[in-house]
């Protein structure tokens, strides 16, 4: 299923620095230093507080540094599961002549402060990408918080953090569940036809495999002959055609209907079989792929029943 | 990084930075301290092999409370600098059996700086300030690696010398606000130590003292001549104190009456000699200075106030002594004093009992022989130098301390010994007389000018009373049993072994055997060494508030407002600060010319939207741009294999091609453009 892609505009913004609590508590610290040198007048801590001071010093512009040159290029945002996570990923940019490092990037505000991917390194003029993920919430059409890009390099004294102003919007699909079998089109509803799990047998040929795939259909005999890893893909023969609708679907609430139709569009999809989905109001025409599977979930996403509660 | 736990390298280091300062304290720690602080560690690298488990809250907490009340009895208060450090030993050792996270990392790593701190207030020298750096350079480091790479295959160095930048970035303020920032009076000796066990200088003089002290080769001060030239070694005396309650061969001194340092100038016949003293801090409240002292003073007229000064020209510090201090004296050898009051001269004239009559005999014969106190006194002295008596540093036991035992059956002593005896002696014969304690010698280091007066110089003499001269005049019966002794000084005179000490005859001898083999280069180096740590360590001492003040006057913020110029201090360290970015940040990182060219070539592909990934090494970009860029394929080809070449076969021949390749890229690109957008 293809992400939403955004690429970003260069837009530099404001850095803001404040220091982080250990560097309080390190700031609190040197005061206390500083007390005992004068208290003893004694030259050898006064000259390693203000040592430290110095340090404190440069810690707080090489942080600021670290942030200077660096920003969001492009985001994918993938669309989310109900109750699952919602996955991003970033591409951050150093237009800077020195490497940054340890740069994270999350989500603006006090309940995504946990949810946050970080890079190690974006060598000078290169990109780098962060993963991360937060909680989705219930369905519906969302607009994603503003990415905060911040790092705590070198020290851990300060923490440095910009923002990056971007319209990005992504959608919550409802959590495939149900328990109702695909209609099939020439009859009523719910009718048992046996055609629920559709086992391929004729041999399509091999794609390469790529982690994550599943792994049960790997070729381990070619594997063994020297090839790389492979999937051995069958063809289901000749696809079905479903069309999948509200009315099919018998259930109190609307909302386990959606969940209903959100099952049995992802069953469909991965049986590669054709289908067509109407809800009330909107619908979209029979088809199969990436692109119609995300336009299916969409529909199901914006469904108005999501903005009640 | 922030959560989670700590890399293992990372929690290795840490423990590793944590032994270190423990082993600074190594020696000033109780050894239960020690003991418990290093299990602790011991503990928790087992811990790291999986060996063992760390510890619950059922077994840490009993630790806790063991802790505080070991303390407790060993200091009898958790309050003042011993049992705080030794308290903070006990907490960082009982942080380490904990679980470690971030935080704790921190924690620990700066509770280290708090133990660095603690022993700089103990020691300040020049090895101590090389410490310092090291250690605050290793502290930085494992937090640098902390905040870095997870897997990290930067070697050690590399991660060196971003550390050794930034401290070399920090030293233009570490200089300012070291100079700058407003030092502020203090009313010293606020360090409270226990008196030093063992220090050698009592109010109690007992035979075999002073011997046992001269053992040691401990640095007691280092002197300097400001004004006026110095005597010769013979008469280098240092006064430390005086002892006048006489029980034969034990002295001692009783009354604490003290008396304001307002200096005894107006006794002073002569121009005095001005010295300046560095007094290291094992001698309680002692303080020494050549005979005789008329006026000891600080740069810092408070601390001066706080003086004592005591009777028969001493002069003493309110507290023990916990750190080296500096201070200028006006002494002169030639005197005149207060006459003596009826109660001084019974004090000076005391003797526990009669004299045995083999000595009432000696007595007799020399009061015949002459009336002058002083032809008095050196009959004593001749009588030591013609009668076999050993001077030693190992005199051995007396059993019943009586002059008598002394003078007849034993006859081999040290100083105190002997001064004892002569004193006793004097007394018996009607001069009011005392024992003074201190040094006597030194050695001199011609780089620097200035003498190193050691342990092993530990001396006391006599004084008696003149009644002619209305003064008390110095008479050293060492004098006549170990000339030498006197001639050449402690160290010197104790280097050599008793048996060629006999054989030696005169001063030079000495000084040949000191300067010769091995060992003579070894004092030479150690004069080198002493001249430079001594220099850092004025400077220590003497910056304080009113050095700073005329400095700050000296250059016209005289008479600043002090918050005006603590405004002042800050608006520089900013000014400096952008300065300084300025100009050195760009290189931070160090590249060579050949990144330069390759870094601005891919800013200028990155300009046509073929931005370099960061994992494409120059190949896969090559291939990649091939692609986007049809009309350049020859340039694009030339540029990258020239780079490639350079950086991975090292043909260091191509560098200058490789610019040239550069622009023709560049000349060629914008030429023919991007073959679609990708």
């Amino acid at each position: 299923m293809k992400s939403l892609i955004k690429d970003l505009p260069l837009a530099r913004k404001k850095i803001y620095i404040i220091p982080t609590r250990f560097g309080i508590v390190f700031i609190a610290g040197l005061f206390t230093m500083l007390l005992t040198a004068a208290a003893y007048a004694n030259n050898l801590v006064y000259l390693l507080t203000f040592l430290l001071t110095a340090i404190l010093l440069i810690a707080m512009a090489e942080t600021h540094n670290n942030i200077r040159a660096v920003s969001i290029h492009r985001v994918e945002v993938e669309p989310a599961e109900e109750d699952d996570y919602v996955n991003l990923k970033v591409w951050i940019k150093n237009h800077g002549d020195q490497p940054k490092f340890s740069v994270f990037v999350g989500l603006q505000g006090k309940a995504f402060k946990k949810y946050k991917g970080m890079t190690q390194l974006i060598s000078q003029k290169s990109l780098s990408s962060v993963c991360f993920k937060f909680p989705a919430n219930k369905p519906g059409v969302y607009t994603l918080p503003k990415l905060k890009i911040f790092t705590i390099f070198p020290l851990g004294l300060f923490y440095a953090w910009r923002f990056q102003h971007q319209e990005q919007s992504y959608f919550v699909y409802p959590k495939p569940r149900g328990q109702q079998r695909l209609p099939d089109k020439s009859m009523g509803l719910g009718e048992d036809q046996g055609l629920q799990n559709r086992g391929g047998d004729d041999f399509r040929g091999h794609e390469k495999y790529i982690p994550g795939e599943n792994q049960r259909h790997i070729d381990w005999k070619a594997y063994a002959r020297g090839r790389p890893l492979l999937l051995k893909k069958f063809d289901f023969g000749d696809p079905r055609v479903f069309e999948l609708g509200l009315e099919k679907i018998q259930a109190l609430k609307m909302e386990d209907r959606l969940r209903q139709l959100s099952q049995w569009v992802w069953e469909c999809h991965k049986n590669q079989d054709i289908y067509s989905l109407d809800l009330a109001g909107s619908n979209c025409d029979a088809g199969n792929g990436g692109h119609h599977l995300r336009n299916c979930l969409k529909l199901l996403a914006e469904h108005d029943v999501w903005k009640a509660s | 990084m922030t959560e989670g736990r700590v890399n293992e390298n990372i929690r290795y280091w840490t423990l590793a930075l944590i032994a270190f300062h423990f082993l600074l304290y190594i020696m000033d720690i109780p050894v239960w301290v020690a003991v418990a602080s290093f299990s602790a560690l011991l503990y928790r690298v087992l811990v790291e092999r999986q060996i063992l488990k760390l510890p619950g809250l059922r077994i840490k907490l009993p630790l806790v409370i063991l802790s505080v009340v070991g303390v407790v009895i060993e200091y009898r208060t958790i309050l003042g600098q011993e049992p705080a450090t030794s308290l903070l030993i006990l907490a960082v050792s009982l942080k380490v059996l904990e679980s470690v996270r971030y935080r704790d990392v921190l924690i620990s790593l700066l509770l280290c700086y708090y133990l660095l701190v603690g022993k700089l207030l103990l020691v300040q020298s020049f090895v101590m300030t090389l410490l310092l750096l090291i250690d605050v350079m290793l502290v930085s480091f494992v937090i640098l690696q902390l905040h870095q790479f997870k897997n990290s295959d930067r070697s050690l160095m590399d991660m060196i010398k971003p550390i050794s930048i930034m401290v070399l970035k920090a030293l233009p303020f570490l200089l300012f606000l070291f100079f700058f920032f407003p030092r502020f009076s203090t009313g010293f000796f606020k360090l409270q130590v226990p008196p030093p066990p063992g220090s050698g200088f009592s109010s109690k003089l007992d035979p075999g003292d002073l011997s046992s002290l001269a053992l040691s080769d401990r640095v007691a001060f280092r002197v300097k001549f400001l004004e006026g030239n110095p005597p010769p070694m013979g008469s280098l005396y240092w006064r430390g104190g005086i002892l006048w309650k006489n029980s034969e061969m034990v002295w001692e001194r009783e009354d604490q009456k003290r008396y304001p340092n307002t200096g005894l100038k107006n006794l002073l016949e002569a121009e005095p000699l001005v010295t300046e003293v560095s007094l290291e801090p094992q001698y309680g409240q002692f303080l020494f200075a050549l005979d005789r002292p008329y006026r000891v003073r600080f740069s810092d007229p408070k601390k001066s106030s706080r003086l004592h000064y005591r009777r028969g020209n001493s002069f003493q510090f309110p507290v023990n002594l916990s750190q080296r201090v500096l201070f200028n004296v006006e002494s002169h050898f030639a005197t005149r004093d207060y006459p003596l009051s009826k109660e001084e001269r019974e004090l000076f004239l005391q003797v526990p009992g009669p004299p045995s009559p083999r000595i009432q005999e000696l007595l007799d014969r020399w009061k015949k022989q002459s009336t002058l106190p002083l032809q008095r006194s050196q009959s004593i002295t001749r009588f030591f130098k013609t009668q076999g008596f050993r001077y030693t540093l190992q005199p051995g036991k007396m059993t019943q301390k009586t002059v008598d035992e002394f003078l007849f059956t034993k006859k081999v002593g040290f100083c105190e010994h002997y001064a004892a005896a002569h004193a006793s002696l004097l007394r018996w014969m009607g001069i009011p007389a005392r024992v003074v304690i201190g040094f006597q010698g030194g050695q001199f280091n011609a780089l620097d000018n200035y003498y190193v007066v050691s342990d092993k110089d530990a001396h006391a003499w006599t004084e008696f009373w003149d009644e002619k001269q209305q003064t008390w005049i110095r008479q050293d019966p060492t004098a006549g049993v170990a000339p030498l002794r006197l001639a050449v000084g402690g160290r010197a005179f104790f280097q050599v072994s008793e048996d060629q000490r006999n054989r030696l005859t005169s001063a030079d001898d000495f000084l040949n055997l000191q300067n010769s083999g091995l060992i003579g280069y070894l004092s030479q180096a150690k004069l080198y060494f002493d001249a430079a740590a001594h220099r850092w360590n004025l400077f220590l001492l003497k910056y304080d508030f009113n050095y700073q003040k005329k400095l700050l006057a000296s250059i016209g913020i005289g008479n600043m407002n002090r918050w005006i110029l603590f405004l002042f201090s800050v608006f520089l360290a900013g000014l400096f600060y952008f300065l300084w970015k300025k100009r050195f940040y760009r290189d931070l990182w160090g590249r060579t010319k050949v990144e330069k060219i390759y870094a601005s070539t891919c800013q200028f592909l990155a300009r046509q939207n073929s931005t370099r990934m960061g994992y494409e090494g120059p190949q896969s970009y090559k291939k990649r741009l091939l692609m986007a860029f049809p009309g350049a394929k020859n340039e694009i080809q030339t540029f990258f294999d020239t780079y490639t070449e350079i950086r991975f076969a090292k043909s260091t021949a191509k560098i200058d091609l490789l610019q040239g390749a550069a622009v023709k890229l560049r000349k060629q690109i914008r030429r023919h453009g991007k073959l679609s957008a990708s």
